[in-house]
C-alpha cells in the first residue's frame, strides 16, 4: 500500500522551511548600526541644546506642539522597548500629545506598512525604529518628503531627521575602564575575559570592542580575551555557549555581555560550573530592567553595567520631534547619555520604591556626552 | 483490503530489526541509523579530542550531556509522536510559556514540587488541546501546533513584560539543573540522570510493550491499524500528551538552568528537537524511529555544537553544521534503503 501523507512532497518541505524562517527570524535582537560620519554644525549643536532643555511647563513662545506622535517599534516585547515607550508615553502626556505605538515584531513588511498607516492617520511626528535600516531607507525617505519630522531610534536610516541613541563604543569603553580599575584593585591586575557578544549587529560589535579597548587601556597586556562567543542576545543561548567556553577556559575571571541577558546568562554558567564566584567580575550592558538592577544590589559578581536609560531616551525622542517640527536644526545623531552604573551610584539614577525603579531624569540629563559621536 | 494486509501489533517489525542485515562492519554501520550515528559520534569524538584538550574531560562530558538532556527528553516524546505520524511544533514556545508560569508559581508557592507539577500539568493541557484539535477537527498536527506555537509565545509575552526573576530562592531549585545526583566515582548531573531515566523508560515502552508495537503499526499504516483494533485516537492522544508533558519538564529544567523564566526562551528549540528525531531515523511519514536513534542524534548534534565553541569557531556554524549532518543522514538513509532493497 502506498503511504499518503501531508508530509510528502513540496508542501511539507515548504512548510518546514517557513517554520524554520519564522523561528530564526525572531531570534535577532534590536538595535543596529552607527551614525553617519561628520561632525555637527554650530546650528545643529544649538538645536541639540534646545532639545535637551525643553520643558513642557514652559514651551518656547510660538511653538506648535504636535497633536499626534506615532512610534513604529521593531520588537516591543523586549524590556528595552517596554521602558523606552513608557518614557515616550510619559513625556507625551506632559506635553498633551496623543502617542501611539505600532510594533513590527521584527517583520520588515509590517514595519513599512505601519509607516503608511501612521501617515494616513495624519500624525505630526514619526518615531521610527527600523527592523532593517538599509531596507527601510526608501520608505522613510518617502515619508520624510511629506514634510513630517522622522526621529529614528537605535539605528540611522536614510530620511531620518535625527537619530537618538547612545554611542555604543564610548559606553563600552567607559565600562571597560571601570572594569580595568576594579580588576587592578580586586583581582590582582589580570583579566581573562569571556566576551558574550552578538557579531551580527554593528552596535553590539561596537559595545564589545569598546569594552575590550577600555579594559586594555587600563591593564595593557594583562587583559586577554579568552574567547568571544555569540549568545544571540538571549539568556538561554548565552548560558549554553558560555558553559562550553568556560569548560575550555576555566581561568576566565571577567565576563562581558552585550546586554543584561547575555551577562546574567554567563554568570549563571560560571556558577553552575562550580567556579569561584568571589574571583569573578560580570559586566553588563543596558541595565534596562529589574534583573540588572537587582543583580547589582545583590552584591555578587555582577558589579557594573553600561546603563542606557531607555526611559530618558523616550523623553529625548519626543522632545527631538517637537523641536524638529518647529524648524530646529538637529545633528544627525542626538546622543543619549550612558554611564557605568553600580550598586554605589544606582540610587543616583533610579529611585526604588520596593518594587519599581523610577528614573531620575535630572541626574541622567546631567551626565556628560562630551567626546561621544 | 485483504486480511493478510492488515498489520497486527504483534507482527509489526521495528526499524531496528534490520540491523542484523549485512556482514561487514561497513554494512552493519550502514544497516541502521543507530549504526551510522554511532560511527559518526566516534569519528567526531576522536576528532574533537585531538583538537581540544578539554573535550574528553569529565567536566566537559558532564556539560555536554547536561545540555543535550533538554533536547533529548523532549525528543523522546517527539519520537513517539512522529512514529505515530504526527508532529508538535509548539515545544519551543512551551519553553517560554511554561517557564514563565512555573517561575511565577514558584515565587508565589515556594515549593519545588509545585513548580514541577505546574510545568508538567501545563504540558498535559497543551498536549490535550493539540490532540483534540488535530484528531477531533481533523486539522493536521503541523497546522495546529504551528498555531499553538504562536499562541504560547504570545501568551508568554503577554504574561510578563520582562524575565520572571527567582524571588523564592529555593536551594533545591538550582540543583534541578546545576547539581549532581552522584559525585563519586563519576559526577552525574541531575539532568543527565533524568535523561537516562526517560531513555530507559521509553526504550522499554517502545520495544517491549503492546503500546510500542501498536505505535509502529499505526504510523506504518493507519487504516490497517484501525481495522486491526488499535485505538488510533487514544494512542495519538497519549503521544501528544507525553510530548507536551516532557516539553513542560524540559522548560522547568531550563528555568532552573537560567535561574529565571524568560519569555524569549526556546527560539528554535522545536527545530533542534525535530531535527534530532529525524536524524535519529524517524520519518515525517510515520512508522519509523527509535529512542536510541533520537538519543544518538541529540548526542551527535550536541557534540558538534560543543566542539565548535571549544575550538573557538564562529558559533553560527552550529546552524550550518546541523543542517549538513541532517542532509548526510538523509543521504545515508537513502543509500541504506537502496542497499536493503537490492539485497
Amino acid at each position: 500500500m502506498t503511504k499518503k501523507s501531508l508530509w510528502h512532497g513540496w508542501t511539507a518541505r515548504l512548510a518546514l522551511a517557513m517554520v524554520a524562517l519564522l523561528a530564526l527570524g525572531q531570534i535577532a535582537v534590536a538595535q543596529d548600526a552607527t551614525p553617519e560620519a561628520g561632525g555637527p554644525t554650530e546650528a545643529q549643536l544649538a538645536g541639540d541644546a534646545v532639545v535637551r532643555s525643553l520643558d513642557p511647563s514652559a514651551p518656547p513662545e510660538g511653538w506648535t506642539i504636535p497633536a499626534k506622535v506615532g512610534h513604529v517599534t521593531n520588537y516591543l516585547v523586549h524590556e528595552w522597548y517596554q521602558n523606552l515607550t513608557k518614557g515616550e508615553q510619559a513625556r507625551a502626556d506632559e506635553w498633551g500629545i496623543e502617542f501611539t505605538i505600532n510594533d513590527a515584531n521584527l517583520d520588515l513588511t509590517k514595519s513599512l506598512a505601519a509607516v503608511d498607516d501612521f501617515l494616513s492617520q495624519g500624525i505630526d511626528v514619526l518615531n521610527f525604529t527600523p527592523v532593517n535600516e538599509e531596507a527601510s531607507g526608501p520608505k522613510i525617505t518617502e515619508a520624510a518628503a511629506t514634510g513630517i519630522p522622522i526621529i529614528c531610534e537605535s539605528s540611522p536610516t536614510d530620511g531620518c531627521t535625527t537619530l537618538v541613541s547612545i554611542d555604543d563604543y564610548a559606553a563600552g569603553f567607559k565600562v571597560g575602564v571601570w572594569a580595568g580599575d576594579y580588576v587592578n584593585e580586586n583581582l590582582d591586575g589580570n583579566a581573562v575575559i569571556l566576551d558574550i557578544g552578538l557579531p551580527a549587529l554593528s552596535t553590539t560589535v561596537a559595545r564589545s570592542q569598546g569594552f575590550i579597548d577600555g579594559i586594555t587601556s587600563v591593564l595593557g597586556e594583562n587583559a586577554t580575551v579568552a574567547q568571544s562567543v555569540d549568545g544571540n542576545g538571549l539568556k538561554d543561548q548565552a548560558v549554553q555557549v558560555s558553559a562550553d567556553a568556560l569548560t575550555a577556559h576555566p581561568d576566565v575571571n571577567v565576563i562581558f555581555g552585550i546586554n543584561d541577558d547575555s551577562a546574567l546568562g554567563g554568570m549563571q554558567s560560571y556558577e553552575a560550573a562550580g567556579l569561584d564566584m568571589d574571583q569573578l567580575l560580570v559586566v553588563g550592558f543596558g541595565c534596562e530592567g529589574n534583573a540588572c538592577k537587582d543583580a547589582l544590589m545583590e552584591g555578587g559578581p555582577y558589579k557594573v553595567s553600561a546603563a542606557m536609560f531607555p526611559e530618558y531616551q523616550g523623553r529625548l525622542l519626543i522632545d527631538a520631534g517637537i523641536a524638529a517640527l518647529n524648524g530646529t536644526e538637529l545633528p544627525a545623531h542626538t546622543i543619549a547619555p550612558s554611564t557605568p552604573i553600580t550598586a554605589d551610584n544606582l540610587a543616583d539614577f533610579y529611585t526604588h520604591d520596593g518594587e519599581e525603579y523610577t528614573a531620575n531624569f535630572d541626574a541622567i540629563a546631567a551626565l556628560s556626552i562630551e567626546g561621544e559621536s | 483490503m485483504s486480511a493478510e494486509s492488515i498489520a497486527r501489533p504483534s507482527q509489526t517489525r521495528r526499524p531496528t530489526d534490520d540491523t542484523s542485515r549485512g556482514t561487514t562492519i561497513g554494512q552493519r554501520l550502514l544497516a541502521s541509523p543507530e549504526g551510522y550515528l554511532t560511527g559518526f559520534i566516534v569519528l567526531v569524538w576522536i576528532f574533537l579530542s585531538i583538537r581540544s584538550d578539554v573535550f574528553l574531560t569529565e567536566r566537559n562530558i558532564g556539560v555536554l550531556l547536561s545540555q543535550v538532556a533538554l533536547i533529548a527528553i523532549t525528543g523522546f516524546g517527539m519520537t513517539l509522536l512522529m512514529i505515530a505520524r504526527e508532529v508538535d511544533l509548539s515545544v519551543g514556545s512551551m519553553q517560554a510559556f511554561v517557564g514563565v508560569l512555573a517561575m511565577q508559581s514558584l515565587n508565589r508557592w515556594p515549593y519545588l514540587l509545585v513548580g514541577i507539577a505546574v510545568a508538567i500539568l501545563l504540558g498535559v493541557i497543551v498536549g490535550l488541546i493539540n490532540s483534540g484539535l488535530t484528531l477531533k477537527l481533523g486539522i493536521t498536527s503541523f497546522i495546529v501546533t504551528l498555531a499553538m506555537m504562536q499562541i504560547l509565545r504570545g501568551a508568554a509575552y503577554t504574561s510578563t513584560s520582562a524575565a520572571v526573576q527567582n524571588d523564592h530562592k529555593l536551594s533545591s531549585f538550582k540543583r534541578v539543573f546545576n547539581g549532581a545526583i552522584i559525585e563519586d566515582p563519576v559526577r552525574i548531573p541531575w539532568p543527565v540522570a533524568i535523561m537516562a531515566f526517560f531513555f530507559v523508560l521509553f526504550s522499554l515502552i517502545v520495544a517491549k510493550t503492546t503500546f510500542g508495537r501498536s505505535l509502529y503499526a499505526l504510523g506504518s499504516n493507519p487504516e490497517a491499524a484501525a481495522l486491526s483494533g488499535i485505538h488510533v485516537w487514544r494512542l495519538k492522544t497519549i503521544c501528544f500528551v507525553i510530548t507536551s508533558a516532557l516539553a513542560g519538564l524540559s522548560a522547568f529544567m531550563l528555568i532552573a538552568r537560567m535561574n529565571s523564566g524568560q519569555n524569549n526562551a526556546g527560539f528554535g528549540f522545536e527545530l533542534q528537537v525535530i531535527g534530532a528525531v529525524l536524524l535519529g531515523g524517524a520519518s515525517l511519514a510515520g512508522g519509523k524511529g527509535t529512542i536510541l536513534g533520537t538519543f544518538l542524534a541529540t548526542l551527535l548534534l550536541g557534540s558538534l555544537n560543543n566542539g565548535i565553541t571549544l575550538m573557538g569557531y564562529n558559533p553560527n556554524w552550529q546552524w550550518a553544521v546541523t543542517g549538513i549532518i541532517i542532509l548526510i543522514a538523509v543521504l545515508l538513509d537513502s543509500v541504506r534503503r537502496r542497499v536493503t532493497q537490492e539485497s
